[in-house]
């Protein structure tokens, strides 16, 4: 019996310092970590053109992008920064460019405060800069994949978890200023 | 001293129960949103004012209907101000009474005959959701959009890598609570257990 109230007081403190961890590593900026995910195969994305930084300068964000796939239907996501989906039309070109990223007060957690009219600048290896002008916001549930769909129309999606328990995506819609 | 052991089993049982999904009695039709609208458009008009279910007060703004199939309808209001008004519009006419207060009681609204709101006639299910949209004294470059009546298709539903079952988790707090509370019972289980083991 005792041994058994020992193993309840270890696996209560391993969890209570794991959830600890998590609220650390949400608070803190971005961290050097080696991280795997890489640009996948089939991808259009080449080094010189891919998309390497994001700033929304009246949240104050500014944050680089890395490439991510969506792997038998699984989303790679980084701690480092805001992924972008490679799979989708790159920033300034036609088509839905797809973004995503942590609601963690150090990556994408104010995003939920962008609004119609604020100014999304991506900036990209070649250096080139795309200015995007938020048109939508709007709160959907994770099986609306309607968002990703393609369009006629160069725009960014940019989304991230909302609501109770990020039961929600908190999605911004910008168009490419010309 | 068997009591509290087995209060304690149950918070363990009650935690997890809690994480279980809700399953919902109604298989409510896929819409898409107002920010990527699909379908084709059947009305679109830039200014005026328009009808909003369950909003009794002046809507005036743009307003752009777009039907998705026989039976669904979306329609994507933005008022001047940039407040933003999603319907979306079911015609389910083999839904029974029980069925349609389920949906009553999670927020749609019933519109008795949809051929006074320009769509088929009978009855027609109707759920409202917010979005954020340019307000009418800002440039929108979408506005051409939203300006179409031709009846062309303005999205593809292409998933852009293959089966997409649904958006990226780009949050965690769920299993902060969660490791936390089952830690915390976790500990409590151990000091209930150390006092029985007492003499």
């Amino acid at each position: 019996m005792r041994s058994l109230s020992k193993f309840f007081y270890l696996l209560g403190v391993m969890l209570i310092f794991s959830s600890a961890y998590l609220v650390w590593q949400r608070h803190t900026p971005t961290r050097l970590s080696f991280d795997t995910t890489s640009v996948g195969e089939g991808s259009h994305v080449s080094l010189l053109n891919s998309p390497s930084r994001i700033r929304i300068e009246r949240l104050n964000i500014d944050l680089p992008i890395i490439g991510a796939d969506l792997e038998q239907g699984k989303w790679q996501a980084t701690d480092r920064g805001v992924s972008y989906l490679t799979s989708t039309a790159l920033p300034g070109e036609m088509g839905n460019s797809v973004l995503y990223g942590h609601n963690w007060p150090n990556l994408l957690g104010r995003l939920v405060n962008i609004k119609p009219g604020d100014l999304i600048e991506i900036q990209s290896s070649d250096g080139s800069l795309r200015r995007f002008r938020v048109a939508y916001t709007t709160t959907v549930t994770p099986d609306q994949t309607h968002i990703l769909a393609q369009t006629n129309d160069a725009r960014l999606t940019i989304y991230t978890c909302s609501g109770f328990l990020d039961s929600k995506r908190f999605v911004a819609t910008a168009i490419l200023e010309q | 001293m068997k009591t509290q052991i087995i209060t304690v089993l149950t918070a363990f049982l009650l935690v997890f129960a809690m994480a279980a999904p809700d399953v919902s009695a109604q298989t409510v039709p896929s819409f898409p949103t107002c920010a990527n609208p699909q379908g084709t458009v059947t009305a679109s008009y830039s200014e005026g004012d328009h009808g909003v279910p369950g909003n009794t007060g002046t809507n005036t703004g743009s307003d752009t209907v777009f039907e998705l199939s026989g039976d669904t309808t979306m329609q994507c209001f933005c008022a001047d101000n940039g407040d933003g008004t999603q319907t979306n519009w079911w015609h389910a006419a083999s839904l029974t009474d029980e069925e349609v207060q389920i949906l009553k009681n999670q927020g749609w609204i019933v519109v008795p005959n949809g051929e006074l709101w320009g769509l088929a006639e009978g009855e027609w299910l109707t759920f409202s959701s917010p979005y954020a949209c340019p307000a009418s004294n800002k440039s929108d470059n979408n506005s051409s959009d939203n300006n179409n009546s031709s009846g062309d298709v303005l999205g593809a539903s292409t998933d852009p890598g293959g089966s997409v079952l649904g958006l990226a988790s780009t949050g965690n707090i769920a299993m902060i609570y969660g490791l936390a509370g089952v830690g915390v019972l976790s500990l409590l289980a151990g000091f209930l257990l150390r006092k029985i083991s007492l003499p």
